[in-house]
């Protein structure tokens, strides 16, 4: 892919929104709470610090080789914050909850098993074996991160699990780009990296990470909301709904007698 | 001519590999979105709302139900016994089909409420895990029960479920007035009042 001007503006755009979120995660106190994320973070801005030096000054086959060790990289760390999510929702003290272990485990087994058939059958337009092994394992690493943010949003919401309200604000954020990524990643097997087809599906994927960039420093700086309490007239509805079936209780309880 | 055939059938290979992952996208993706939905509409729902949506059914047949199956005794279980419930009693107890359907809403209903109640009260986890198992339960119950009517199953089965979604909804609806009155001690002597 050739770089443009506007490439590198993205990566700007891209450092200033990481500096900016990793001071959000700072300043409150987030580091501790979400640490795989803000590892994430971290990554994602020591990697244009790394690579750009790497592109302007070393050969394009160096280049090549260090953008795709760091995009592994990148599919690590990312699987971590998935791994993170998911168990502060299934298991948030650390014990899964006991109807939805299975469940999951079945669909994560399955979406690996899917997303494998998938990439076994893609056949990228690369001249290179290690073109055509980078391409397939990009396009299996998105399947599958799509597979499991759709896992953890439909169990948890079939089964009535609560989230943490940070917690639900990376998570979507992370789920909507999963599903650029996935296109992208599509697009990448099909049309090959030097078709300018590719290109425009690539920008588009950046813009969409920067939207969740920016999504993420706003919602993380915002406070959770304060959690409301049981209103006077809540605790009398559900007193009365309580008070109503003992009553009817009593009264046939008489008439049996 | 050998090379126009070979690029056809790569064209074909590809088409149809896109088509694949296009049918992936399109049921995983509104799938997701709809989730989200689902979410931000639960956590925008207040309790008063939730407890609107709850069905009155009659608690006489189900405790006369789920009793049969929570505190067995020799006289319940006994096949001469007149007090022991027929299946026709306990079908009827429950109310049916449109009991079913109530208890299902119910369960529903419920789940959404354990939802909420984990949000204000971190105490609560412990027993809203209950709420939510129990409401699963019920679901689960109901599905099995409506497997065996399509089926037109042995009268032997469709008891056995009837008593076992009794049962639990019963279990559920005791957490939740309990949960309450952990959550807010302030009505705990008028509940001992009235019982």
């Amino acid at each position: 892919m050739h770089f443009t001007i506007l490439d590198f503006a993205f990566q700007g755009a891209g450092f200033v929104g990481h500096c900016m979120l990793l001071r959000v995660l700072w300043a409150r106190s987030f580091v501790r709470q979400f640490p795989r994320f803000t590892a994430f973070v971290i990554f994602q801005l020591v990697r244009p610090l790394v690579l750009v030096p790497i592109l302007v000054l070393t050969a394009r086959s160096t280049y090549f080789y260090a953008y795709h060790v760091f995009n592994a990289l990148d599919v690590g760390f990312t699987f971590a914050v998935i791994y993170g999510i998911g168990s502060s929702v299934f298991r948030p003290f650390g014990v899964w909850a006991p109807d939805v272990r299975n469940r999951v485990l079945l669909l994560v087994a399955g979406g690996v098993i899917v997303a494998a058939i998938l990439t076994a059958q893609i056949n990228p337009p690369a001249v290179l074996l290690i073109h055509k092994i980078t391409i397939k394992g990009e396009f299996f690493a998105a399947l599958l991160m799509l597979e499991l943010f759709a896992i953890i949003l439909l169990v948890s919401s079939s089964a009535g699990l609560a989230w943490r309200h940070h917690v639900r604000n990376i998570a979507d954020a992370f789920a909507v780009y999963s599903i650029a990524l996935a296109l992208v990643e599509w697009a990448h097997s099909y049309y090959g990296a030097a078709n300018p087809v590719y290109a425009h599906f690539s920008r588009a994927r950046v813009v969409i990470y920067l939207l969740a960039l920016a999504y993420w420093n706003m919602t993380l700086w915002m406070p959770e909301p304060a959690r409301t309490e049981v209103t006077a007239e809540s605790r009398e509805a559900i007193f009365s709904l309580h008070s109503r079936l003992i009553r009817s209780l009593s009264r046939v309880r008489e008439k049996k007698d | 001519m050998a090379a126009a055939s070979q690029r056809n059938v790569s064209m074909m290979h590809n088409i149809l590999v896109s088509t694949e992952i296009v049918i992936l996208l399109g049921i995983l993706v509104p799938l997701m979105l709809r989730a989200m939905r689902r979410h931000r509409k639960r956590v925008a729902t207040s309790l008063p709302e939730l407890l609107c949506k709850l069905e009155p059914l009659s608690r006489v047949g189900l405790e006369a139900v789920a009793g049969d199956m929570l505190e067995p005794t020799p006289d319940k279980m006994d096949l001469r016994s007149e007090v022991r419930l027929d299946r026709t009693m306990t079908w009827n107890l429950i109310g049916g089909l449109e009991g079913l359907r109530i208890m299902k809403n119910n369960a529903d209903v419920l789940i959404e409420v354990a939802f909420y109640l984990q949000q204000w009260s971190t105490e609560a986890i412990e027993v809203t895990g209950h709420l939510r198992l129990s409401a699963q339960d019920i679901r689960r119950e109901i599905r099995e029960l409506k497997r065996a009517l399509r089926r037109n199953a042995g009268d032997v089965m469709i008891p056995l479920h009837v008593q076992r979604v009794a049962g639990a909804y019963y279990l559920m609806t005791c957490r939740v007035i309990s949960l309450v009155e952990i959550s807010n001690s302030a009505v705990l002597p008028q509940l001992r009042d009235v019982l």
